[in-house]
């Protein structure tokens, strides 16, 4: 698996295309942040879990999109199989908005005059990453192979983010935008509700995998 | 050693491509499967290759590692070759130097000219297929499934593959190619079968029955005939005659024949041999 990943990640690095959301996340969240501080320490950390959302959604379909169809033959024959591939496009998106998430939750802590505990920084963190790897399960559903054109997919993504937008207060998202939005009751709720979210994000990205790789075998590509 | 049982595939909204195919890959032995464009040569190597599933049947006993080639092979690769060949050695968890100095010599034999540290997409076509053949053929002991090796490579190159495709047979692997230029014909060791369609035949002609291409002019009704008598492999309709596969051994009597029925013979080729 690691060798897959490392080869993964050196055709995206080579493709550029991981440049984009990259560089959208980094903007809006330092325009969100030019705002100075604003009330309790988690809500810093409201705008940029909304833009991690579509972002790791975003990066996730650079990834799987990154190979030509007929390469992803060879890479799945190589690798074993198509959960293997599909699993690694899913652990890499993963693995690359972790350091845009370490960014965006250090960033305030630095820049502003509002003091952070630890406490604090870790739930940011974790609530961030939990919105962005909901973005990575939807990415990995609406790309190769399931939707072959980026083009569809980009707009497939636009309709489910602004649909889950429209749910309110769910899990695993709309929780967590709530939670940094607001107030929290106490730092032990905050955790625990941002601990099963990150569970759901990790349960849906599992789940999307195992049926992405049925219709990736269907299809052959 | 892999099998597949009455293996069906169709596509959706389409006319099946494979019907209940039967078919054992055994080691030692190069597996030809010919057939027509379209005939769907490369579906059943892609499912074979584990890239695609079946509709229907089963497929038991693949093996952990398959050294796989498509048709074509892909033209947009951002990585070197040397790059690509040192990845896909380590996805299938061989030795590093000794599966990169394996692969730089599969492209020395095979006549590579181009820059190994260059992107792939940058080559020429049939330097981009001698990687793609370095990759399939990366040290291991698992099933081989090529699908047209020889497309798009040079005469020299082709003859070497051949004699490659030989020594992998030699050392008891399974190998499973298509073909539809006749090219396998040269391979010693070979079972040929036919797909068409969607179902798989054993092919009748063998090496030992070398065959020649006769093409004759005449009368319609008089080509039909000839093109009826027994020795005759294949036959092509082509603009005021006919061309002729035929074996060797009658093939002095089916032209006697041909002259006495009023056709005229044009031209009369034997496919070059290779010892």
């Amino acid at each position: 698996m690691l060798a897959l990943l490392r080869y993964l990640l050196a055709d995206v690095l080579k493709s550029h295309r991981y440049f984009p959301p990259a560089f959208l996340y980094l903007l809006v969240s330092g325009i969100f942040d030019a705002r100075g501080d604003s009330g309790p320490a988690l809500n810093a950390y409201g705008a940029s879990a909304l833009v991690l959302y579509p972002v790791g959604a975003w990066l996730a379909v650079t990834v799987a999109n990154a190979e030509d169809n007929t390469q992803r033959g060879i890479t799945a024959t190589a690798a074993g199989g198509w959960r293997k591939l599909t699993a690694a496009v899913a652990i890499l998106s993963m693995a690359g908005l972790t350091p845009l998430v370490l960014v965006s939750t250090v960033w305030p802590a630095i820049t502003t005059a509002h003091p952070y505990r630890f406490t604090e920084l870790a739930v940011g963190f974790a609530a961030q990453l939990a919105c962005g790897w909901t973005g990575v399960a939807v990415g990995v559903l609406l790309g190769r192979p399931v939707v072959r054109k980026i083009g569809w997919s980009m707009l497939a993504i636009a309709a489910v983010v602004v649909l889950t937008y429209q749910f309110g207060r769910i899990p695993p998202v709309g929780s967590m935008i709530g939670l940094l939005g607001n107030v929290p009751p106490t730092m032990a709720s905050a955790a625990a509700t941002v601990l099963e979210s990150l569970a759901i994000a990790v349960v849906l990205v599992i789940g999307v995998v195992l049926g992405v790789s049925e219709v990736a075998g269907r299809r052959g590509q | 050693m892999i099998v597949l049982e009455r293996v069906g595939k169709h596509y959706r909204r389409g006319v099946p491509v494979l019907r209940d195919i039967d078919l054992t890959v055994p080691t030692g032995v190069a597996t030809v499967i010919s057939g027509g464009n379209g005939s769907g040569k490369s579906t059943l190597l892609r499912i074979v290759a584990g890239v695609l599933r079946p509709t229907s049947g089963r497929v038991r006993g693949r093996p952990r590692s398959i050294g796989y080639l498509p048709s074509p092979f892909p033209a947009e690769l951002r990585l070197s070759a040397t790059g690509y060949l040192r990845h896909f050695a380590a996805i299938r968890g061989l030795p590093a130097s000794r599966a990169i100095g394996h692969a730089r010599e599969v492209l020395d034999r095979l006549g590579f000219a181009g820059d190994p540290d260059e992107p792939i997409r940058t080559l020429s076509k049939g330097n981009m297929h001698k990687v793609g053949l370095a990759q399939a053929l990366l040290p291991s002991e698992g099933l081989l499934v090529l699908d047209e090796p020889w497309s798009g490579l040079d005469h020299a190159a082709q003859l070497t593959l051949d004699v490659m495709i030989g020594e992998l047979v030699a050392q008891g692997r399974g190998v499973l190619i298509t073909d539809h230029v006749g090219h396998a014909l040269r391979l010693p060791d070979r079972r040929a079968l036919v797909l068409t369609d969607g179902l798989l035949h054993a092919q009748r002609d063998s090496p030992e029955t070398p065959a020649v291409t006769v093409e004759l002019t005449g009368a319609a009704e008089v080509l039909d005939t000839v093109a009826g008598l027994a020795g005759v492999r294949g036959s092509e309709r082509r603009s005021g005659g006919v061309r002729l596969l035929v074996d060797r051994a009658v093939s002095d009597t089916l032209l006697a024949e041909a002259l006495r029925l009023g056709a005229s013979v044009r031209t009369v080729t034997s496919p070059e041999r290779v010892v």
